[in-house]
């Protein structure tokens, strides 16, 4: 075989095929869908989700600035006063017009001679007429704002056909803001020895500034004439603030410990999960109980109540994680190439285990809420200061033959607030699942 | 290793486990300030006895040895002040109320479950699977005593279809059983209602993930029809983790609900702990709360090893006990 030597080619013979063609491959006319994005786009398509979630942004709107829309001060200026108050029916602006949550109740077993006396406006609608032992009753539905200022000033009785006039003693200082107030109907007596006034007076006007009409008590008031509204949303305020501390505090320890036994494994973690196996088998209700019975309920015992055994779940996942991806290869590589076990732990393992760890913080939120709701329900947490949907709830339940609204509006709140934090929490399992990737 | 041998690994684990926070539990409520002013009131001679009988003039750890053995000796928990009996005899006495309300809403609630379970597994992403999805859900999310509450008023107040919002006290329902049952129909719909979402979304997570698994697959290719294919290898599968939750429900039954013994003012277990810390002379009642709490610990430690335990006995390739290969 004859060999050709490379050096005597004829340099002009060679040639360029393809000098002006470009090779490379096609360019990607999508744009990339990182993690994030990928749960995103999932949790988007869930339609139920995204309804949970515009339900509490309103929640966390009102909870917001809920407690200072009304400036209803009365609860911290004067209990006495605020008393007058109580059990009032809701009564809404607008909503009025419509027959619902206008203010209006039905008063049972009334002497329809009284009933007559009120002035024109206040009786609605009179429902039932009947005689007892020659008296004549009368249920009636009445406008309960102006009835409820009619009987504050005129009283509620009727002696001799002539109402009892509700007369109320004020010092020098009240009275003379009664007067500011143009809240004075009648001055029958100025005990000047004692500094002392007896004056019938407007309620409403000398309470609250206003008339009766131009009252609105939106979702009406408690027994303790409290405005459910604010006390609603102060009480949200509550939960949900102790609901992200209590979270964080025990996502930040489970991560912690978690990473450390999941990374390093080994004795210390057999140990230590020991430990943890004993604390979770103490049963939350008794470590609540003796904290509460011998710290009282103020908020820092009720912090450390949840948190005291609330982080195992959060150490459990994150232990599970590390377990998970610690001897991957790209762990190994980045430790060939020299990465501390700090760096591998924060930048190469934890981001493994976010997306469970949202889930569960998304989940650990309305658990807290739910428990919170339940201890406050039965009594075992009991704010000094505050109220709480629990407790609300209980006072409800105790009024709602007469009062339903008291039960109404804490129910409905908790309902709402629990079924939307659990439907976004499922539906972030679901976008962070990688299980479900190319199901649909 | 073998299952008998694990077993008992278990149950010492168990045993430790229950010491150790007895242990301090008991430290703990010994350590309360106001618990030596316990019957300081009562009669002198009986105050006297019992701090003989429970050495309380001795330290804690005596005091707990004391107790130990007192339990042991003549099954002595302690004695109530605010009772004036011994705790066991309160607590067995209440007990069997608890189990009562809390064992037919658990027998409902099975069947019930299980069939609306496998109804939604089956017609996964379909219109009926919404529906019971979406009200398991509901069911789930709301907490139990507002349904309690919504559903007294509406049957007791509104509708005036039952008698009473509570559940008749035993002198009451032993002169009117009638009205007893009526009474008691609230609160067992409210419990079986929980139970049986809860089984519900157990059992339709689990089922719907082995219909999709390749053993179905091979079943049907042989020539199984889906009936078959589901009853012989998904269900069975699916009961694998199904069962032990519902054995552990079995046991926590013990300690009932406080919720629901609350709202219905039922003289169970739950309303006598929250007597005891609610303290009916301004005091709680300390020997109560430490009977209650070390059964309530009993109780989820056993509802927890039982179910574990219960994984190896329904599906023989689960090897308990076994170590990481």
């Amino acid at each position: 075989m004859k060999s050709i030597d490379i050096n005597s080619i004829d340099k002009s013979k060679l040639i360029f095929v393809d000098r002006d063609r470009i090779i490379k491959d096609e360019k990607i006319t999508t744009k990339p869908i990182g993690y994030y994005k990928d749960a995103w786009l999932r949790f988007k398509r869930n339609k139920a989700a995204l309804v949970a979630s515009i339900f509490i942004a309103i929640i966390l709107f009102f909870t917001a600035i809920g407690p200072h829309m009304r400036n209803y001060q009365l609860p911290q200026q004067d209990r006495i006063l605020t008393n007058y108050f109580r059990e009032l029916p809701p009564k809404i602006p607008f909503l009025e017009n419509f027959g619902i949550f206008d203010g209006h109740k039905v008063i049972k077993g009334r002497s329809k001679a009284f009933i007559d006396t009120l002035p024109e406006g206040i009786v609605v609608k009179v429902i039932d007429e009947r005689v007892v032992e020659g008296v004549t009753l009368v249920d009636v539905e009445v406008d309960y704002y102006k009835y409820h200022s009619y009987v504050q000033s005129y009283g509620d009785q009727l002696v001799n056909g002539e109402p009892t006039i509700q007369y109320r003693r004020l010092n020098t200082e009240e009275y003379e803001l009664a007067l500011k107030k143009n809240s004075v109907i009648y001055l029958k007596e100025h005990l000047v020895n004692e500094g002392i006034y007896e004056v019938q007076i407007d309620l409403y006007k000398f309470a609250l500034d206003s008339d009766a009409e131009n009252t609105y008590f939106w979702f009406g008031t408690n027994s303790s004439g409290e405005d459910i509204f604010t006390n609603l949303w102060n009480a949200s305020r509550i939960s949900l603030t102790l609901a992200v501390i209590i979270t964080v505090i025990n996502m930040i320890i489970g991560l912690i410990l978690g990473s450390i036994m999941g990374y390093f494994g080994g004795t210390l973690d057999l140990l230590f999960e020991r430990f943890v196996d004993i604390l979770a088998n103490l049963p939350f209700m008794v470590i609540l109980t003796l904290l509460v019975l011998r710290y009282g309920t103020g908020f820092g015992v009720i912090i450390f109540a949840f948190v005291f055994n609330g982080w195992i779940g959060f150490y459990g996942t994150t232990r599970i994680q590390f377990y998970r991806y610690k001897n991957r290869e790209y762990v190994l590589a980045a430790r060939s190439c020299g990465a501390k076990d700090s760096r591998i732990i924060r930048r190469h393992i934890f981001p493994n285990a976010i997306g469970t760890l949202i889930t569960s913080f998304s989940l650990a939120i309305p658990r807290f809420i739910f428990t919170e709701s339940i201890y406050s329900f039965l009594g075992i947490i009991n704010y000094a200061n505050s109220t709480s949907i629990g407790r609300m709830l209980s006072e409800g339940q105790e009024k709602m033959n007469q009062h339903l609204h008291m039960l109404i509006f804490p129910a409905v709140f908790i309902s709402i607030l629990m079924l939307s934090f659990n439907l976004i929490s499922n539906g972030l399992r679901d976008a962070f699942n990688p299980s479900l990737r190319g199901v649909e | 290793m073998k299952m008998s041998r694990y077993v008992l690994k278990r149950l010492i684990l168990m045993v430790i486990t229950f010491s150790i926070l007895i242990f301090l539990i008991f430290f703990f409520i010994r350590l309360m300030p106001d618990f030596y002013v316990t019957g300081l009131n009562e009669d002198p001679a009986i105050r006297a006895a019992w701090i003989k009988r429970e050495g309380i003039d001795k330290p804690i750890f005596e005091q707990f040895i004391i107790w130990v053995t007192n339990i042991f000796k003549d099954g002595n928990f302690g004695y109530s002040f605010v009772r004036k009996r011994d705790v066991i005899d309160v607590l067995a006495q209440r007990l069997p109320e608890t189990i009562k309300i809390n064992f037919i809403p658990f027998l409902i609630s099975i069947p019930l479950g299980i069939a609306l379970g496998i109804i939604a597994a089956l017609k996964k992403n379909k219109l009926t699977d919404h529906i019971i999805s979406v009200a398991v859900m509901i069911l789930i999310s709301i907490p139990s005593f507002v349904v309690a509450v919504v559903l007294q008023y509406l049957f007791v107040y509104k509708w005036n279809l039952l008698p009473s919002i509570y559940v008749l006290p035993k002198d009451e329902a032993a002169l009117d059983p009638m009205g007893d049952i009526l009474s008691r129909v609230l609160p067992t719909v409210v419990l079986a209602s929980g139970m049986i979402a809860s089984w519900t979304r157990l059992l339709r997570a689990e089922l719907s993930e082995t219909l999709t698994s390749e053993f179905m697959l091979l079943a049907r290719a042989k020539g199984l029809t889906k009936p078959q294919a589901t009853l012989r290898h998904a269900l069975r599968n699916a009961f694998v983790p199904f069962s032990p939750a519902l054995i552990g429900g079995l046991i926590s039954l013990l300690s009932g609900s406080l919720i629901i013994e609350k709202t219905f003012r039922i003289a169970g277990v739950g309303g006598l702990y929250l007597a005891a810390i609610g303290g009916a002379g301004g005091l709680p009642d300390y020997p109560m709360v430490m009977i209650i709490s070390s059964f309530y610990l009993s109780i989820g430690l056993l509802s927890g090893i039982v179910s574990d335990l219960s994984y190896g006995f329904i599906d023989p390739r689960i090897k308990m006990g076994a170590g990481k290969q």
